[in-house]
C-alpha cells in the first residue's frame, strides 16, 4: 500500500480490511476488555490517518506501522486506567502484564491458531498443560512416537506462522 | 544413516527442544546432534519457541478474538469526522486570514479552504427511520459536483443509487452496493453544477431518502470561496 493511500477512504478500507482483526486481537489480549479494545482499534487508525505523510513503506510494513501504533495507544489506556484505579476505592484488580511481553504471547497464541488442530493439541497438551507423551498417546489412540513427530512438525509450522507476523527470533 | 533413520531422529527434536524427552533419550538426540549439522541448524531454528511458548494462555486458544461487526465501519466514521474537524480548522483559519488580508486592502482568493482539502458542502440526512444514518459530502468540480455518501444501519448487499435533484429533475450520480465493511459510496459524480443543485437524494432499496441542500451552496464556488 502506498503513503499516501492511508488518507483517503479506500485506503482506510482496505488497512482495516487486511489488519483490523489482528490489532483487534492484540488490543483485547493486552487490555481484556472488548469495549476497550474497540477504541483502541478506532484510536490507532485515527492516529494513522493524521500521520499518514510519516508512514514510509520503505522503512516498514503498514502491518508493522498499524502494531506501533496499538502498541502506544494500548500503553496510554493502561496508564489510564491505572490512574482510574489509583484514584478509585481499594479494590485488587489484576496487575498489567508487561506489554513486550503480552505482545510475544498474542503472537504464539495467534500462531497456535493458525496451525492444524493436531498439531496444536499436542503442543498444547504437552507443552502448556504439562501432560505426559504416554497419557495423551493413550487418549488419542496414537503411539508416542506419533506424539513426538505432531510436536516436531506442529513446532516447525509454529515457527513459520510467526515468522509470517514479523518474528525473527 | 537411511532417510528414514534421519526421519526418526528429526522427528525427536521438538520434544528434545521443549525438554520432554528423558535421559536417555535424550543423550540419543544429543549424540546424532553432535554428528548432523543438519539436524543442529534445525535445532536451532525450533529452540527459541521453547523460550516464547510458554507465555502463551491457553485459556486465550479456546476461541479465536473477532473483530466485532461495524468496527470498520466505525473507524470510517470517526476518522471522517477527524477529517471534517481538519476542514473546519482550515476554513476558520482560512477565514481569518481573509479578513486580514482584505482589512489591509488586499483582495485574495483563497484556494486552499475548498476542493482538494474537502468537501464544499455537508449535507445531513434528517427523515430516516431510526437506526439509519446518511450523510452526504458535495464538492464543486469544474465538470459538475463531486458526491460522497455514508451510510449506516441498512441491509447490507442494498444497493443504493444516488442522484442530485436540480431545476430540471433529477441527476444521476451513480451507485454502490452497501456493505458493513464501508458503507461509503464514494467518488460518485453528478453532471450538475453544485450551485443548480437543490437536494441530494439516495434510493436504497425499495426506499427514497432525500435531504436538502443547504443555501449557502447555491452560490457559485468563487463566490463561496471568497466569502469563506
Amino acid at each position: 500500500m502506498s503513503v499516501g493511500t492511508l488518507r483517503d477512504d479506500r485506503g482506510v478500507r482496505e488497512a482495516y480490511a487486511a489488519h483490523g482483526s489482528e490489532l483487534y486481537g492484540f488490543a483485547l489480549r493486552s487490555l481484556g476488555d472488548r469495549g476497550l479494545a474497540e477504541e483502541a482499534v478506532q484510536e490507532t487508525f485515527v492516529r494513522a490517518w493524521r500521520a499518514g505523510s510519516r508512514f514510509d513503506p520503505e522503512i516498514g510494513s503498514l502491518r508493522t506501522w498499524l502494531f506501533a501504533i496499538l502498541r502506544n495507544v494500548v500503553i496510554d489506556a493502561r496508564r489510564a486506567r491505572s490512574a482510574r484505579r489509583e484514584s478509585a476505592v481499594e479494590v485488587p484488580e489484576p496487575i498489567d502484564e508487561p506489554l513486550e511481553r503480552t505482545l510475544i504471547a498474542w503472537q504464539v497464541e495467534e500462531a497456535l491458531r493458525r496451525i492444524g488442530e493436531a498439531h496444536r493439541e499436542v503442543i498444547v497438551q504437552t507443552h502448556l498443560l504439562g501432560r505426559p507423551h504416554a497419557e495423551l498417546a493413550a487418549e488419542l489412540g496414537v503411539p508416542e512416537g506419533t506424539i513426538k513427530s505432531r510436536v516436531y512438525y506442529g513446532l516447525k509450522a509454529l515457527r513459520n506462522a510467526m515468522e509470517e507476523m514479523g518474528y525473527d527470533g | 544413516m537411511t532417510a528414514d533413520d534421519h526421519r526418526r531422529w528429526r522427528e525427536e527434536l521438538g520434544a528434545f527442544v521443549l525438554g520432554k524427552l528423558d535421559l536417555d533419550e535424550r543423550a540419543a538426540v544429543q549424540a546424532h546432534l553432535d554428528g548432523c549439522a543438519e539436524c543442529r541448524a534445525e535445532r536451532d531454528l525450533l529452540s527459541p519457541l521453547a523460550e516464547i511458548l510458554p507465555l502463551a494462555d491457553p485459556a486465550w486458544l479456546t476461541s479465536t478474538p473477532v473483530a466485532p461487526r461495524g468496527l470498520g465501519r466505525r473507524v470510517a466514521r470517526k476518522i471522517e469526522a477527524e477529517r471534517r474537524g481538519v476542514r473546519r480548522r482550515r476554513l476558520r483559519l482560512a477565514a481569518g486570514f481573509t479578513t486580514a488580508t482584505a482589512a489591509a486592502g488586499t483582495v485574495l482568493v483563497l484556494a486552499l479552504s475548498a476542493g482538494s482539502s474537502g468537501p464544499d458542502t455537508e449535507v445531513a440526512f434528517a427523515d430516516v427511520p431510526q437506526g439509519v444514518h446518511i450523510t452526504g459530502d458535495l464538492t464543486s468540480r469544474s465538470w459538475g459536483t463531486e458526491v460522497s455518501v455514508y451510510v449506516d444501519g441498512i441491509r447490507p448487499g442494498t444497493p443504493c443509487r444516488v442522484f442530485l435533484r436540480g431545476p430540471n429533475g433529477p441527476v444521476d450520480a451513480g451507485s454502490f452496493r452497501y456493505s458493513h465493511a464501508d458503507g461509503v459510496g464514494s467518488g460518485l459524480s453528478a453532471a450538475i453544477d453544485l450551485s443548480h443543485a437543490r437536494a441530494i437524494g439516495i434510493r436504497a432499496g425499495g426506499r427514497t431518502f432525500v435531504a436538502p441542500i443547504p443555501s449557502s451552496a447555491w452560490q457559485p464556488a468563487t463566490a463561496r470561496r471568497r466569502s469563506g
